[in-house]
C-alpha cells in the first residue's frame, strides 16, 4: 500500500524540482499548471500526465503538492485537504495566518497530513549543524548570522508582488527565520528594514532583520536579491556558549572547473538533493513512519515572524510576537 | 627625509593591549624616539625591556621630557584624563578607541585638546586596512552607486582583564566592538548615524557582569541601514583574534571586503610532534596599525589635523552609547544632532 501517485500543482520553477524529486523516489507523479506552456515543458522533461487544474488531479492522486505563487497555496491546499488527500505545501505555509491557522485546522479534522516545504532543514550543510548544536558541540546558541544572497527573479514573475509573494522577507528570509528558530527556538522580537528598492514593482530587493529568540540568543539575518551577476550564496555563523559553527557555499568550492560554469555539470555532489531528502522524509510520514523534523505548526510560526519583520520594516519599529512560551 | 628631526613619542599605559604593538614598532623606526610610562610599573618596564626602550618612572616624567606625541593605551574610562595630562603638557595625542565611556569625557578630551593648541587622533586601524581601503575607493568612486545597506561583523574573543569591567571599560563588547566599524561606515558614507536598534545577551560568558554579544541595526542620514556584530564571539579554539567583515549594498553591485583575510592556514603540532598541537591563521598583509602611526607622526610633522580625529572617536562612541539606550528601550532610538 502507501503512496502510490502524487500530484504536483504548479510547474514551475520549484514544482519542477519537486516532480523531479518525486521520479528519484519512484512515486508516479502528475501535474497541473493553468499556464500550457507550463504543462508542455513539463510533460516533455518528465514525461508526466499534466492537467489544466486540480480538480483533475484530486481524481487520480493520493498526495497533492502544493507548488504554486505563496498567494494561492490556502485555496488550493484547503481544496486538497477537504477532498481527503495529504497535502505537501511549499514554504511559505501560506500568505497570510489566518489562511494557515485555517489550513491546519482543516486538516486536523479532515485527518490528512499536512507537511511544509521549509528545505533549508534538509540541506545536509545546515543539518549537520543542528546536529552539532543538538549534541552540545558549541554550548548554547547565543549570536547567529545568517545570509542568502541571490540575483533578481524575472522582471515577469509574480516574486516581484509582495502581495503574493509577501517580497524579499517572505519569499527569501522565511528560510533562514525557519532555520533560526528550529536550532535557537521561538522567537519573541523582530527587527528588520527593507532597501533597495528596484525591479518591476519597485519592491524592496534587499533585507537586514535582528531576531530576539525566547533564550536571549540574537539571529541576524540577510536576504538579498541584489547579488546580480554573482553566483547565488548562502552562509551561516552560529556562536554558542562553548564554540562555533561557520559555513559559506563559497568558501570552499569542492568542484573547480575552468571555465568556471563546468562546474554546474557537476550538480550538487551530493548523492541525493536536499528536495528529494525532504520529499522523502514527508512521503515516509505520510506511509506511517515518524513525524518529518519540520511541522506545519513550524511553517506557520516561521509565517508569523516573517510578517512581523515586513510590519517591523514598514513601521521602523520593533514588533513583539505572542508565543506559546511566552504565554506560559 | 633622512634629515628630519626625531620625533619624541610617549606611549602612556599599556593596558590595553594594543601599547605593546605599537611600542613593538616605533621602537623599530629611525625617526621616532620612544619612551613609554605605565601606572602599572612592572609592566611597563617589562614592555619597555622587551623593545629596548625608556620607561619613565611617571606619566609627570614621561610628560617632562616633553614628546611630541603621546598615544593613550590605558583603560577605556582613563582616557580622559590622560589625554588632559599629555595636552596640559603639549603633547598632540592619540587615544585608543573607544574614544571615552561617555559622551562627556569625549568632549572633554576634545576640548582640552582645543584649549592646549595640540591635535587629537582616535586609534582606528581599519582606516588604514588595505582590503577596507580598497572597497571604500571602490565605492566612493561611485561603482556601486548610491549604497542603500552595509552589514558589518567585528568579533573577537572575550578579552578578559578589564574590558569586563563595567567601569573601566564602560561596557562589554558593544563598548569593545562597535566604534570600528562605525568609523568606517561614517567615513565610508560621509553621513552621520542618525538612529540605532540593538540586542545584546549574556549567554557567551553568563558569569561576566558585562554584554558579550550584540547586534546593532544603525539608520544614517543619507538613509544607509547599517548592521553590525560586535559579539566577543570567537572561541579561543578560532584560529584567530576574531575579524572585521562589512558587506556594502548598493545599486550597481556588491562589495563583501574582509579586513584580515589576508593570512595563511597553519598547523603545529609543537616541538617533536608532543603535544601543543595549534592552529593559527598567520596574517601576512600590511599591518594596519602601522599605517596609523605613519598618520598619527605625519600629521604632526605637517603641523595638521590627523585623520581620523577626536570627533571621529566621538561620532562613533555616540552610536554605541545609543546602542545601550535601544536596548534598555527595546526599540530603535534617535541620535540627537547638533
Amino acid at each position: 500500500m502507501g503512496v502510490q501517485t502524487v500530484g504536483v500543482v504548479g510547474l514551475g520553477s520549484i514544482g519542477r524540482i519537486h516532480v523531479a524529486g518525486w521520479q528519484r523516489l519512484g512515486v508516479t507523479v502528475e501535474g497541473a499548471d493553468g499556464l500550457p506552456e507550463a504543462r508542455e515543458r513539463a510533460r516533455d522533461a518528465f514525461g508526466i500526465e499534466v492537467h489544466d487544474g486540480l480538480e483533475a488531479l484530486l481524481r487520480t492522486v493520493d498526495v497533492i503538492d502544493v507548488c504554486t505563487p505563496t498567494d494561492t497555496h490556502a485555496e488550493v491546499a484547503l481544496a486538497a485537504v477537504r477532498a481527503g488527500k495529504h497535502v505537501i505545501c511549499e514554504k511559505p505555509i501560506t500568505r497570510t495566518l489566518p489562511e494557515a491557522d485555517a489550513l491546519i485546522s482543516a486538516a486536523n479534522e479532515r485527518g490528512v497530513q499536512l507537511h511544509v516545504a521549509q528545505v533549508v532543514r534538509f540541506f545536509p550543510q545546515y543539518a549537520a549543524a543542528a546536529r552539532a548544536i543538538a549534541s552540545g558541540r558549541i554550548g548554547k546558541p547565543a549570536v547567529l548570522r545568517f545570509t542568502r544572497e541571490g540575483g533578481i527573479p524575472g522582471a515577469d514573475r509574480w516574486y516581484h508582488d509582495d502581495n503574493r509573494s509577501g517580497g524579499i522577507i517572505g519569499d527569501v528570509m522565511i528560510h533562514d527565520i525557519d532555520y533560526a528558530r528550529w536550532v535557537a527556538g521561538e522567537v519573541v522580537r523582530v527587527y528588520a528594514r527593507t532597501l533597495r528598492n528596484a525591479g518591476p514593482q519597485n519592491g524592496a530587493t534587499h533585507a537586514y532583520a535582528i531576531l530576539t529568540h525566547a533564550s536571549g540568543a540574537i539571529s541576524h539575518l540577510t536576504a538579498s536579491w541584489a547579488r546580480v551577476g554573482a553566483p547565488f550564496r548562502t552562509s551561516f555563523e552560529i556562536a554558542g556558549s562553548e564554540g562555533l559553527l561557520e559555513h559559506a557555499t563559497d568558501s570552499r568550492p569542492a568542484l573547480r572547473t575552468a571555465p568556471a560554469e563546468l562546474a554546474r555539470l557537476g550538480g550538487m555532489l551530493l548523492e541525493e538533493d536536499p528536495w528529494t531528502a525532504e520529499l522523502r522524509e514527508f512521503l515516509a510520514a505520510i506511509n506511517g513512519g515518524p513525524p518529518p523534523r519540520v511541522s506545519a505548526e513550524d511553517g506557520r510560526a516561521a509565517l508569523a515572524v516573517a510578517l512581523a519583520a515586513i510590519e517591523s520594516a514598514k513601521t521602523g519599529r520593533a514588533v513583539e510576537l505572542a508565543t506559546e512560551v511566552a504565554a506560559a | 627625509m633622512s634629515t628630519q628631526r626625531k620625533l619624541k613619542i610617549g606611549i602612556m599605559s599599556f593596558a590595553h593591549l594594543h601599547g605593546a604593538g605599537y611600542a613593538g614598532l616605533l621602537a623599530n623606526w629611525p625617526d621616532v624616539e620612544l619612551r613609554v610610562a605605565d601606572d602599572d610599573p612592572e609592566r611597563g618596564k617589562r614592555i619597555a625591556d622587551r623593545f629596548g626602550v625608556t620607561c619613565a618612572p611617571s606619566y609627570a616624567e614621561l610628560l617632562a621630557w616633553k614628546p611630541d606625541g603621546v598615544i593613550v593605551c590605558s583603560e577605556n574610562s582613563r582616557h580622559r584624563e590622560l589625554t588632559e595630562q599629555a595636552a596640559a603638557a603639549g603633547a598632540h595625542v592619540l587615544s585608543e578607541k573607544p574614544l571615552a565611556t561617555s559622551l562627556a569625557d569625549g568632549r572633554a578630551m576634545i576640548e582640552a585638546c582645543e584649549a592646549a593648541g595640540v591635535r587629537l587622533m582616535t586609534a582606528f586601524p581599519m582606516r588604514f586596512s588595505q582590503p577596507v581601503i580598497a572597497a571604500v575607493r571602490i565605492a566612493q568612486e561611485g561603482k556601486l552607486g548610491t549604497i542603500h545597506g552595509i552589514a558589518a561583523t567585528n568579533p573577537g574573543t572575550m578579552p578578559g582583564s578589564w574590558f569586563v569591567d563595567p567601569e573601566l571599560a564602560g561596557g562589554g563588547a558593544v563598548m569593545d566592538h562597535t566604534v570600528h566599524v562605525a568609523d568606517v561606515m561614517r567615513w565610508l558614507l560621509g553621513s552621520e548615524a542618525v538612529e540605532v536598534y540593538a540586542q545584546t545577551n549574556r549567554i557567551l560568558y553568563p558569569d561576566l557582569p558585562v554584554e558579550t554579544a550584540g547586534t546593532l541595526a544603525v539608520t544614517f542620514a543619507n538613509g544607509t541601514v547599517a548592521t553590525i556584530d560586535c559579539s566577543w564571539s570567537r572561541p579561543n579554539s578560532y584560529p584567530t583574534w576574531g575579524g572585521v567583515t562589512l558587506e556594502l549594498v548598493g545599486d550597481e553591485g556588491v562589495i563583501s571586503v574582509d579586513a584580515f583575510a589576508q593570512v595563511l592556514a597553519s598547523y603545529s603540532d609543537g616541538p617533536g610532534r608532543t603535544g601543543g598541537q595549534d592552529v593559527r591563521w598567520l596574517p601576512w598583509g600590511d599591518d594596519p596599525n602601522a599605517g596609523m602611526l605613519r598618520e598619527f607622526l605625519s600629521a604632526i610633522r605637517e603641523d595638521r589635523a590627523p585623520v581620523p580625529s577626536g570627533w571621529d572617536g566621538y561620532r562613533a562612541t555616540e552610536i554605541a552609547l545609543a546602542a545601550y539606550r535601544s536596548v534598555e528601550a527595546g526599540q530603535p532610538v534617535p541620535i540627537s544632532t547638533e
